[in-house]
């Protein structure tokens, strides 16, 4: 069996690939998914966690994380588009009216 | 009771009519307020439906329910007699509305990580669509985004921390991780988990380096959001915060305590050094709400030590007194606004004396009091602070804070010297025409007299309130 450990160092590396998207990316479809990878993640983190404690509470969180997940990405969905409509385009670059 | 209070917001979506809504919101607002106020005083023997199992019977919950549900009142009249009014109205943005409120006392009364992070992100969710959809302009809908990008990150940053302390303590129950996490402190996932969790709560509090959301999210929402995001936002971190750091994860405060001070020193000097810049009204509360944020985490710093008995009254009180300015300033401020003319500038505020004489003398009493001048509870809320954190031998903290506030006293005294010193500008004469008002003399009365109690003849009735919230808490 892989060690508990293993998993939680793919998902730092998942978290971290998720900031610096989530971070660096323009264009806000990515950041979006960007987010949705650093709370993946964290759901490996729970499961493994959980396994490796052999508790179900890991995976109870689990569940909760991916529907808080759901509403954020509908939210988050929802300025895209509200943003298309304004701008033309979804690329952060023209958020600037609000600066210093 | 939070599920009474989803259980009218599904009610509220249902009534379309401004009126009735408006009665609705108000009463529904009230109700819960009266149950929360109940349990704060019997001890939490009064009626409570459970949102999860976690729910803790606290003192600290209860107050921070109560704190939390006399702002949103508040605002909520605030709003009302706005120009906002007819847009805040409608049936589903009460509903949002309601919705963040559920999940700030879900948050605040929990002990369980799970609800914990459900509520926090039922409170962030709905504020982060609140600010984009109130009053769908361009700035406002910048001010969602960015919001809502730097919110979600914050989100899972947060989250990640507890996967980690899930994983090396195998509990979710905030009150089981301290004495599980003590046998392993050393270990490095452990410490990652902390360092997370304790970045997680810097964004959400707008702790320098993670405050850069903040002034774009305050200016750029409408203003009767900005205060309740000034407001209850912070009641409901800063109490989650004390949940998860005060006696709990004292026992590995080798990781998070260096990294709590570093923060809330960043944020004492270089939110003042900013504010001194800004011309924008809100943008200027903005950076002195981080300023303010700062002082909360050097109490919070000071809790990291030997007993709490101490730290923690001084801390609500700390919250106390800036909810209550904070009321009073915003209030004055949407009271000045109209459609025209919605973001105040500092330059606007010139002779406001001469205009309306009481309106600039409320707003220089609330000026004396965040730069934490002798007469008001401002002074002795940052006298119970300094004091427990000297008590903890914290000395560069506190002459850091000490000028940090010496800054601040600089855009405070600016705002009064052009209020009170200067010829108001024709111009605006014309723009700015707020209408009387009963509600905002009552709301702003209300916030001085309780302000000025604060600091003269009254501050130990609000210590013993504050000193209330540790009996039960442990």
């Amino acid at each position: 069996m892989v060690p508990v450990e293993h998993y939680f160092v793919l998902a730092t590396v998942m978290f971290f690939l998720g900031i610096c998207g989530a971070l660096f990316r323009r264009n806000l479809i990515m950041v979006l998914m960007s987010i949705e990878l650093m709370l993946n993640a964290v759901n490996l983190v729970f499961i493994a966690a959980g396994r490796g404690n052999s508790s179900l509470d890991g995976q109870i969180m689990v569940v909760f994380v991916i529907t808080v997940a759901a509403c954020e990405a509908a939210v988050g969905l929802a300025m895209v588009i509200a943003l298309f409509r304004k701008y033309g385009t979804v690329n952060t670059d023209f958020l600037r009216i609000l600066r210093g | 009771m939070t599920a009474l209070i989803a259980l009218l917001m599904s009610v509220s979506k249902v009534w379309k009519g401004t009126a009735i809504l408006k009665g609705f919101n108000l009463i529904s607002l009230i109700v819960a307020f009266g149950f929360a106020l109940n349990n704060f005083v019997t001890g939490g023997l009064g009626v409570q439906i459970y949102l999860s199992g976690g729910y803790l019977s606290s003192r600290l919950g209860d107050l921070g329910q109560v704190l939390i549900l006399l702002i949103s009142i508040v605002v909520t009249q605030m709003i009302s007699i706005s120009y906002l009014s007819s847009k805040f109205n409608r049936g589903e943005i009460v509903a949002l509305f309601h919705m963040v409120i559920a999940g700030m006392l879900a948050l605040v009364g929990t002990d369980d990580l799970v609800t914990f992070f459900v509520g926090l992100e039922m409170a962030s969710i709905g504020m982060y669509a609140l600010v984009g959809y109130t009053k769908p302009t361009k700035i406002s809908q910048e001010a969602a985004v960015k919001y809502f990008v730097l919110g979600s990150i914050a989100a899972a940053i947060l989250l990640f921390g507890f996967g980690f302390i899930f994983a090396v303590t195998g509990s979710l129950r905030i009150s089981e991780i301290g004495a599980a996490i003590a046998k392993v402190a050393l270990n490095p996932w452990a410490r990652l988990g902390v360092i997370f969790t304790l970045a997680g709560i810097g964004f959400k509090l707008a702790l320098v380096p993670f405050h850069m959301w903040t002034a774009d999210a305050y200016e750029g929402a409408p203003t009767g959001l900005t205060v309740f995001m000034a407001t209850a936002m912070k009641v409901m971190i800063v109490i989650g915060a004390i949940r998860l750091f005060d006696s709990n994860l004292s026992e590995v405060k080798s990781v998070w305590l260096p990294a709590l001070g570093f923060m809330a020193a960043a944020s004492l000097i270089f939110a003042n050094i900013m504010a001194l810049a800004q011309q924008s009204l809100k943008r200027l509360f903005a950076y002195s709400s981080i300023a303010h944020s700062g002082y909360m985490a050097l109490s919070l710093a000071a809790m990291g030590g030997v007993s709490s008995a101490h730290q923690v009254p001084s801390l609500i009180f700390y919250l106390i007194a800036y909810v209550v300015i904070s009321l009073g300033v915003f209030a004055i401020i949407m009271w000045l606004e109209n459609e025209r003319c919605e973001n105040l500038m500092v330059d606007d505020m010139a002779g406001l004396a001469k205009r309306y004489p009481l309106t600039a003398t409320s707003m220089a009493v609330f000026m004396f009091a965040l730069g934490g001048m002798p007469p008001t509870m401002g002074f002795i809320s940052k006298f119970y602070v300094f004091n427990a954190a000297l008590s903890n031998n914290m000395m560069a903290l506190v002459v850091v804070a000490a000028i940090g506030s010496t800054i601040s006293l600089y855009y405070y005294m600016r705002l009064i010297v052009k209020m009170f010193m200067l010829e108001p500008n024709p111009a605006l004469e014309n723009l700015i025409k707020p209408v009387k008002s009963k509600w905002t003399v009552a709301i702003v009365g209300f916030c001085v007299v309780v302000v000025l109690a604060g600091g003269t003849f009254a501050p130990e009735t609000f210590m013993r309130l504050a000193k209330s919230t540790t009996v039960q808490s442990e």
